[in-house]
């Protein structure tokens, strides 16, 4: 991983940038920390221990060595947490300051030695970023690595990156990343969010590969669902069900899918979106 | 106060929702509390240092493991609360208003020591108590929150202005007036977003409750959709304002098909987004619409099957009959079986508008295949939700079926 300062304005002092990732990235900062980690959680207690014993300032060197092992864990945590804090609420940040995000995301991934939890949930918050800056390569590359770790207690970001990488791999064209990630979430309990957030991507998906019945199976409970979603993505996910309406030739479904489409977008949302589904479409042969 | 509620759930008063309020109001707990896990520690290191027989080397050991205990039943108390918290917001969403309202009752002391999680709760009841139509207890509700939020942040914007539509379904006209004044200016300089929106279906709210239907019209006539649409679905409920003042309009002009034409044009557009049961739970005086455009379309038809009867042309005279019918199909004499007529209704008189051929059938394989053709024809219609009403079991669509009925 290269990491290159650019100068966001005259004034104020270059914003730090993380550059391109990869896994093996993320496994080489795994095993630093975990080393460092060892290093320091042996050895100060050790160093204490011996010149305590050394020099008899205690009566239990043994025991208080342990109570300084149990401290030096404190203390990690504590740099850990810390590093945490930085990234934990950083949705507003994305929307207002990407550069500010990304600067202090990379603040933190300098620092060492964290958790691996932490580390891998920084990597997470690094993914958000990129597929927020819609640099679907870079999205690919962050959510893969980080997919590859066991995500301990946190489901919920596991969903979120297998989320990010179906839509980016769709996005890409890579009909059969998205089909792989989108079979591994069907395996999994998904939350209200990520469900409707699934149901958005799966439909794009059977769009792009020319499944036009599937995506239309249970209309009335899908447009449901879709109405819990917020306008924008609704609207979104009607023109979607339009299109494999029309083109499964089911001309009054289709009409009423567009009219209501029409209300919920604005022209201009409308043909965004109309433009964006101008995907790589594949034969479903081609998955096989 | 038009309440909803089911025969084993009552929404509480708004006297009851400010004391239960005020009794689970979130506390901060003290510096020291949240310090002691470190104070604990550090004692235990001090006495290790001096330990002089086994109670002295045991009991930091034994700090040490409860500190560790405590604070992870702790972090999975917070978990448990967190994802409860998140099941009562999807509940919301799926609109099960009644559990959702439960569950924030029992929740509320729990998270009394948790101010963020406590805030998000009274916005949830408060939401769910507004679509249980308890309007003056989500009034208090948001007038808690409001009143513990900085009055130009948006969150806080938008809760007053949702007070105001609940004022304005209260009739508390006064109070409503000089909140959307005062509101306005923030609001409108948000742009296309749902605050500039909400602003915008309470000020037309605000002219329908205060009968200024020209002026509803004339302001909104072209604009309304877009300024509506950061609401998504949920934008039906001013389209059907909308409606409801043209309709008005069109009473004081009875000659005049203009504005009924309008009305239905806006009440197609909010029946488009929502079910009629939907727009009819909200406003109870929208029924009168309902009903007149349901009649009206009723009585276009007639007028159709009239005026098609009226050409005294055979063949036309054999398509209304046919079409009237519900036995469309002719019995071919040399069957052996009888032939079951398609269970679906027959076709909707509307089609009489646009002339429907019926199938000349003359052998069974053929009698077949048209009834099969009928039958999908009918579940292809049934499938379409069109105007995602289909499903309701309003008074104005059973009386129409009624008279649909007795017209046949």
């Amino acid at each position: 991983m290269t990491e290159n300062p650019s100068a966001s304005s005259s004034s104020s002092p270059p914003l730090q940038r993380v550059g391109a990732v990869s896994s093996d990235d993320l496994q080489r900062q795994l095993q630093r920390d975990q080393m460092l980690r060892w290093l320091i959680l042996l050895g100060i207690p050790a160093a204490s221990t011996i010149i305590l014993a050394w020099f008899k300032l205690t009566p239990d060197p043994l025991g208080f060595g342990i109570m300084i092992m149990a401290g030096t864990w404190m203390m990690l945590n504590f740099i850990s947490a810390r590093a945490w804090q930085q990234v934990s609420n950083m949705a507003e940040l994305f929307a207002i300051d990407p550069e500010q995000a990304e600067a202090r995301i990379a603040n933190v991934l300098k620092s060492k030695p964290l958790a691996k939890q932490v580390r891998l949930l920084t990597w997470h918050r690094l993914a958000t970023l990129r597929h927020q800056q819609k640099d679907f390569d870079q999205t690919i590359a962050a959510c893969q690595s980080v997919l590859m770790h066991p995500l301990r207690n946190v489901h919920a970001v596991r969903q979120h990156l297998l989320l990010m990488l179906t839509e980016a791999q769709l996005a890409r064209g890579d009909a059969y990343g998205a089909y792989m990630s989108l079979s591994e979430l069907s395996h999994q309990q998904l939350s209200l969010t990520h469900s409707l957030q699934k149901l958005a991507l799966q439909t794009r998906y059977l769009l792009m590969v020319g499944y036009d019945e599937a995506a239309l199976a249970d209309l009335p409970g899908k447009v449901k669902m879709a109405e819990l979603m917020p306008p924008l993505q609704c609207g979104a996910l009607h023109v979607l069900f339009y299109v494999a309406a029309s083109r499964s030739g089911q001309t009054p479904q289709a009409d009423w899918l567009n009219e209501r489409s029409r209300l919920l977008l604005s022209e201009k949302q409308y043909d965004e979106i109309v433009k964006s589904l101008a995907m790589p479409t594949v034969t479903p042969g081609e998955l096989l | 106060m038009n309440q909803r509620a089911t025969p084993t759930f009552k929404p509480p008063s708004p006297d009851q929702v400010t004391d239960h309020l005020r009794r689970c109001a979130p506390r901060v707990s003290r510096a020291w509390v949240t310090q002691l896990p470190l104070i604990l520690l550090l004692v235990a290191a001090g006495m290790t240092l001096f330990a002089q027989n086994a109670l002295t080397a045991i009991l930091p050991w034994l700090i040490l493991i409860g500190v560790v205990a405590y604070a992870m039943i702790r972090v999975r108390h917070v978990r448990t609360i967190q994802s409860r918290v998140m099941r009562i917001s999807e509940w919301t969403q799926l609109e099960q208003h009644e559990r959702a309202t439960r569950a924030i009752w029992k929740m509320l002391p729990a998270v009394q020591m948790m101010p963020e999680l406590h805030g998000r709760l009274v916005a949830l009841m408060a939401h769910n108590l507004d679509r249980l139509t308890a309007w003056p207890a989500a009034e208090v509700a948001y007038d808690y929150l409001i009143q513990r939020m900085p009055a130009d942040h948006p969150g806080s914007i938008q809760l007053q202005l949702q007070r105001t539509v609940l004022q304005l379904f209260n009739d508390e006209l006064t109070s409503a007036d000089t909140n959307l004044r005062k509101l306005r200016p923030m609001a409108l300089e948000m742009g296309a977003s749902p605050i500039s929106a909400t602003y915008h279906y309470a000020a037309l709210l605000q002219q329908v409750s205060t009968f200024h239907y020209a002026d509803a019209v004339a302001e909104n006539k072209d604009e309304l959709v877009d300024r509506l649409r950061p609401l998504g679905v949920e934008a039906g409920h001013g389209y059907a304002l909308m409606a409801w003042s043209c309709y008005q309009l069109s009473l004081r002009e009875p000659d005049s098909t203009t504005w009924m034409d309008q009305a239905k044009d806006w009440w197609h557009k909010a029946t488009l987004l929502l079910s009629t049961q939907k727009l009819l739970a909200r406003q109870d005086e929208l029924k009168a619409l309902a009903a007149q455009i349901a009649y009206k379309a009723q009585s276009q038809e007639e007028q159709a099957v009239a005026d098609i009867v009226e050409q005294d042309s055979a063949e036309d005279l054999e398509e209304v009959h046919q079409l009237l019918d519900d036995q469309v199909i002719e019995e071919p004499q040399e069957h052996e079986q009888p032939i079951q007529t398609p269970e679906q209704s027959s076709p909707s008189l509307l089609d009489l508008v646009h002339p429907v051929k019926p199938p000349s059938v003359s052998s069974q394989d053929d009698v077949m295949q048209a009834a099969e053709t009928s039958t999908d024809h009918d579940e292809v219609v049934d499938d379409i939700p069109q105007d995602g009403n289909a499903q309701d079991d309003t008074q104005v669509e059973d009386t129409q079926q009624d008279k649909e009925q007795k017209h046949d």
